[in-house]
């Protein structure tokens, strides 16, 4: 798996989704969340409408100001007018203030809510969900898409319900004002509409482009970025600048199609307000003149009709909020819904004390439909020291993985001390078996905080201790900070013998009754390997081992060894038997000290 | 928040955004264009109030229908002329920030495949990434919409204050008095609003960072059974960002409907100190009608000063982070009088050679080493004791700090990058592979490569029946939508991408520790024809693969040791290499009894 930014981009773009298309269950499953805090919406919802009539008082108290007052020249009824106004506006900071913190409010806690639930649900799924995804996408969606969310109900939900507030408002004001007046000043809103609804549609799709264009150019910057060392070593520096540059460019056209509709939706909005205004100093004019309108209302329709503008504009943005929200949802639900094959026992078993017999009966599996193992039989004695071997691919890891219970079996049952590996509960396995595996992964912290993963209450001397033990201690304290060496991404600055050191040092640390060792020194130079070789017998004592190996130096401490072919165990025993009586033993064998 | 840091950086602000003019330079007509685009829609922006006063003064007040009718075609005419302006002035802006984004996108790119290894040893790759797409996505919306939308605002509200004063003094004061309350109001948002975003975006940064590095680590976090442990955390970070969110949220809440306190007091200043005036009959109700619509206009600059500020100091910051990049020499450079060296015949020699990662620390001390063309070097030596540093030198992926190499005589410092590179193959320890298609991944050192001489070199690394296996053969895509290739098989790829550039120079950095042992045997077997006839260095840590080499290092803490093939270490008494190897030699040698 790899992190990709470029990659969810890309991912996000693909889909052509519609709203239409979201799942009734994922908008319930919100609306769980949104119910835990009805009566703080109830108020946020109340605040918007009161903010609403609030701030539409203004060009009403206008009207009256130059009707009932000016004309008549009365100064007091004019001072009454301005605090009036003043407060007005006062009320409208007061209720703006509480529907945005409360709207935020809700927005950000269901959020995080709904964060924190999926991530715990992510974290209990199968590493074969992971194994399937690109990190980048899982990423995505515990933070980007649960974003969207926030904004759907912070600002998408309340800015169309405040918009259509403010929409409504004004033309029930104005249709109480003037009938004809307000009648004729709405000619133009179908116009409007159109016009919006078609830009929106056209801008859209421009968008989606721009998008695609801009996924291309990140996943390229990203392959580029990762790959740096090799596209130097290769000499790949001028073609690859030379494919960015041309995707640059794309996406720099892509953009500036996008920039022909949204700069026409501007002067056209604006072009709109302007007509809106003159036919009503047209029109109302005509009025004045004829005395069926005052000039109170001629300019307090003007304030109306430039304030019915803003809302409408928003409203063809406010789609595209919900829509990428919907998209968002539609994405946390399909990981929400996905359930994890490997539960928790529902009536849990573990012995008190652990011996650490294994015993593999009967077990096949496969990753999707083929086979991976089949029907494989084994018991490991409690504290023997057993080693696997056989070729790529004859299915040696999985066994770890199956042992593991990162994958269920299939068929049969794995016991350990006589109990199925499914009745064990989690945690209580994890702290039995420790691996060491192939692929090493070490988190970008110290590498104390690395090796004191496999048992955090450790202590300073501890961690010391076991990196004294596996061997890596020396090469530690040669590194300029010493334990609190930051590792680098995924571990990058140390070598890969290093690196199978400290996971070596981290399985050890937690001091396991199980411990499997997959290829675990395969990386490590002949000199450390012997001196871990030296240590080895103090480090597996008293514990059941199973060691998995292509590499015959290892093999010397094992009690007994297994031969894997085909996800069948084909022989069994000491090595000196095995070179007696097993060929693909002996060639294996013979291939690599010839 | 810290004041005194907030305050560096705007004092740092302009001078980073001044930069960008270099790249300007080239736009010039079109932003001169833009700049009487933007003077023209502005000016015509301030015409309709004044047609408004006059419509009511002269037509309504007169019972003038026609002039009215003409007043309100005039208003729509301006308003149409207008639009065409903003067309312009918006189209042609978004196309200068295009190119500008457009050039400075390539040449952080060419620039970044410059930087030496040394840069991207300490880099994120998350991080250069931002500053490629993000950092320059933000400096886009800075460059199309601020500075047009700066000099429209204050035009408008320069533009509105001289009509003021020429319509009636009195109300140019009244204005005049108001703009304080706005300037406030903008200093309000931009002290406190924005540095409470800047906190969420880095509360944000810290969470996707978590996220990210759990759910790659995700197996380890399973097999250790630290899911409890890590969702606590990534719970705490959670809800701190939940916390700095309404936080935010409640500063934004208090200060953002000010603006639209401050306009709404001010019209009511304005009907009231205004309608007093008319009373007085000092001025025209028409004049108050086209005051008021004038402070109408003010909410959109003053909100927008908002935004723009903050979008100023996001790109700022922004572009900050691309020119610290493109500000990185290379460690690594072509010197000025460096020539290409001539096809490589493979004599390589290391006088004195000295490096350091990191001042004090040496990795490598006075290292010599003289190799014929042809040789195989075995380079050995315990875990970290700079064996791969070693042969990084050789391609200038590092310079030495002292002492110097040469290859065929010339000093590699004083030949081209370029031209050494495309002499010396490398097969790196971390096998990365493209997401592209196998036989794209073969080719990427060599794109022009023929099908066949793809395969051979397939058919060498022993990986060709592999991909012949796959049912898209060689056009397999790699990656997560593609097939998945083991430790082995990665390697194996590896190999046969270098073999197909032909280096007269091949360095092996553990090819093969992940290959399964019949697979190194007949890789082996098949490597010795190109092994042959060039110089060839090889980590490893396998007896098998040393015992054959021409010449055999033994490093030691950043020294060579030992040196001689492996016939003669094993004479040394008390050689290190005896004391490594006789145990692994002596259990192979009972072995081979036992077996036969």
């Amino acid at each position: 798996m790899r992190g990709g930014f470029g990659r969810r981009i890309r991912s996000d773009s693909e889909e052509d989704f519609s709203l239409k298309q979201l799942d009734k269950r994922a908008l319930k499953f919100m609306f769980k969340y949104l119910k835990r805090y009805k009566l703080k919406l109830f108020i946020a919802i109340l605040s918007m409408a009161m903010m609403t009539l609030a701030s539409l008082a203004g060009p009403f108290l206008i009207k009256i100001a130059i009707d009932e007052y000016i004309m008549t020249g009365n100064l007091q009824g004019l001072t009454l007018i301005f605090f009036m106004m003043v407060g007005a506006y006062g009320a409208y900071w007061f209720f703006s203030y509480f529907q945005t913190y409360l709207s935020n409010w809700i927005g950000h806690t269901v959020v995080g809510d709904i964060r924190e639930d999926l991530y715990d649900h992510l974290q209990g799924l199968p590493i074969e969900f992971y194994n399937e995804r690109e990190t980048g996408d899982v990423m995505a969606r515990v933070t980007h898409d649960v974003n969207a969310l926030s904004d759907l109900v912070s600002t998408g939900f309340v800015h169309l319900l405040s918009d259509f507030f403010i929409m409504v408002g004004i033309v029930v004001i104005m249709l109480l004002l003037n009938v004809r007046l307000a009648l004729v000043s709405f000619i133009t809103i179908p116009f409007i509409f159109f016009v919006v609804y078609y830009l929106g549609k056209k801008m859209r799709m421009a968008y989606r482009d721009v998008r695609e264009r801009l996924a291309e150019l990140n996943a390229d910057v990203e392959q580029n970025l990762s790959g740096i060392r090799l596209v130097q070593a290769l000499n790949r520096e001028n073609i690859n600048t030379g494919k960015f540059s041309k995707l640059s460019w794309k996406n720099l056209k892509a953009n500036l199609k996008a920039a022909t509709y949204f700069s026409l939706l501007f002067p056209i909005m604006t072009l709109s307000k302007v007509f809106g205004e003159a036919l009503v100093l047209g029109y109302g004019g005509w009025g004045v003149v004829h005395g069926t309108v005052t000039l109170g209302v001629l300019i307090a329709f003007m304030d109306y009709v430039r304030r019915f503008f803003g809302p409408l504009a928003d409203m063809s943005q406010v789609y595209n909020t919900y829509q990428s929200a919907g998209a968002s949802l539609d994405r946390i639900y399909e990981y929400i819904s996905e359930e994890s094959p490997i539960k928790e026992p529902e009536d849990p078993e573990a012995p008190e004390k652990i011996e650490g017999e294994i015993e593999v009966d009967n077990v096949s599996f496969g990753y999707e439909k083929e086979k991976v193992i089949e029907e494989l039989n084994l018991k490991i004695e409690a504290g023997e020291t057993f080693a696997l071997v056989g070729q790529t691919g004859a299915g040696k890891t999985t066994v770890v993985n199956v042992l593991t219970r990162l994958y269920d079996v299939d068929e049969g049952s794995i016991k350990i001390d006589g109990i199925d590996l499914r009745k064990y509960p989690k945690n209580r396995l994890r702290d039995i078996i420790s691996v060491v595996t192939q692929d090493i992964f070490l988190f970008d912290t110290s590498i104390r905080e690395n090796i004191r993963f496999g048992r955090p209450e450790a202590d300073d001397e501890e961690v010391v201790k076991v990196a004294k033990d596996v061997k890596a201690h020396d090469f530690i304290e040669d590194l300029p900070q010493g334990y609190e060496t930051r590792v680098g991404e995924k571990g990058v600055k140390l070598s890969g013998g290093q690196k199978q050191l400290v996971s070596f040092a981290r399985a050890m640390l937690a001091d396991p009754k199980i411990l499997i060792l997959d290829e675990a020194t395969s990386s490590v130079d002949a000199y450390t390997e012997m001196l871990i070789q030296d240590a080895m017998e103090k480090l597996l004592e008293d514990r059941t081992v199973l060691m998995i190996a292509h590499r015959f130096a290892t093999l010397d401490k094992a009690d007994r060894i297994g031969v894997l072919k085909d996800g069948e165990l084909i022989d069994l025993g000491t090595h000196e038997d095995l070179i007696e009586r097993n060929d693909t033993y002996r060639r294996l064998y013979e291939k690599q000290s010839g | 928040m810290n004041k005194s840091s907030g305050k560096d950086r705007k004092d740092s602000m302009l001078p980073t955004l001044l930069r960008l003019g270099e790249y300007a330079r080239d736009h010039w007509l079109k932003i001169a264009g833009v700049m009487v685009a933007v003077f023209i829609s502005t000016g015509l922006g301030l015409v309709p109030p004044w047609l408004i006063r006059y419509g009511i003064d002269n037509m309504i007040m007169e019972e003038d229908l026609e002039g009215l009718w003409i007043i309100a075609v005039a208003m729509v005419g301006t308003a149409l002329l207008k639009g065409v302006f903003d067309f312009i002035k918006s189209y042609v802006s978004e196309f200068i920030a295009q190119s500008i984004i457009h050039d400075i996108r390539v040449k952080l790119y060419e620039h970044l495949n410059k930087l030496s290894f040394s840069f991207y040893d300490e880099s994120r790759t998350g991080d250069l990434m931002a500053r490629i797409t993000t950092d320059t996505d933000t400096l886009h919306r800075f460059l199309s919409r601020v500075s047009s939308f700066v000099s429209e605002n204050i035009l408008t509200i320069v533009g509105i204050m001289i009509i003021m004063l020429f319509w009636d003094y009195r109300l140019g004061l009244l204005y005049i008095m108001i703009l304080p309350l706005m300037i406030f109001g903008m200093y309000m948002y931009s002290s406190r609003v924005r540095p409470m975003f800047r906190k969420v975006r880095k509360r944000f940064a810290k969470l996707t960072e978590m996220v990210q590095e759990n759910f790659v680590g995700m197996e380890v976090i399973k097999l250790f059974g630290r899911e409890e442990r890590q969702k606590k955390r990534f719970d705490k970070q959670n809800q701190e960002y939940v916390d700095i969110n309404i936080k935010a949220s409640k500063v934004s809440a208090r200060w953002m409907p000010y603006v639209h306190f401050l306009v709404g007091l001010s019209t009511a200043l304005v009907v009231w100190y205004g309608g007093r005036l008319v009373i007085e009959g000092r001025i025209s109700l028409g004049m108050m009608a086209g005051f008021l619509s004038y402070i109408a206009m003010l909410t959109r600059p003053v909100r927008q000063t908002g935004m723009m500020i903050n979008l100023s100091s996001q790109a700022a910051a922004a572009t900050e982070r691309i020119f610290d990049v493109l500000d990185m020499s290379p460690e690594v450079k072509d010197s000025p009088d460096a020539q290409e060296i001539p096809l490589v015949e493979g004599k390589v020699e290391y006088r004195d050679v000295s490096f350091s990662y990191e001042q004090g620390k040496k990795v490598l001390k006075d290292i010599n080493i003289e190799v014929d063309p042809g040789e195989t070097v075995a380079v050995v030596g315990p875990t970290g004791s700079g064996k791969s540093t070693l042969l990084h030198l050789l391609p200038r992926f590092y310079d030495a700090d002292e002492g110097k190499i040469l290859i065929d005589g010339h000093d590699i410092k004083h030949v081209t990058i370029d031209s050494l590179r495309r002499q010396v193959g490398i097969v790196l320890q971390h096998t990365f592979l493209f997401g592209a298609s196998i036989r794209e991944n073969i080719s990427y050192g060599r794109p022009d490569a023929s099908m066949e001489e793809i395969i051979r070199c397939a058919k060498i690394a022993q990986i060709h029946d592999f991909i012949e296996s796959l049912p898209l053969g060689y056009e397999t895509p790699i990656g997560e939508r593609g097939v998945d290739l083991s430790g082995g098989q990665k390697q194996r790829l590896a190999m046969a991408r270098v073999l197909l550039t032909d280096p007269a120079l091949l360095i092996l950095d553990e090819p093969t520790s992940s290959v399964d042992v019949e697979t190194e045997d007949r890789m082996e077997e098949a490597m010795k024809s190109v092994i042959e006839d060039r110089t060839t260095f090889v980590i490893a840590h396998r007896l098998w693969t040393v015992q054959n080499a021409d010449k055999i290092l033994l490093l030691k803490d950043g020294e060579i040791v030992e040196r001689g093939d492996h016939d003669e270490l094993l004479e040394e008494k008390d050689g290190f290499y005896r004391k490594i190897y006789s145990q692994v030699l002596k259990r192979e040698d009972e072995d081979r009894g036992d077996a036969t």
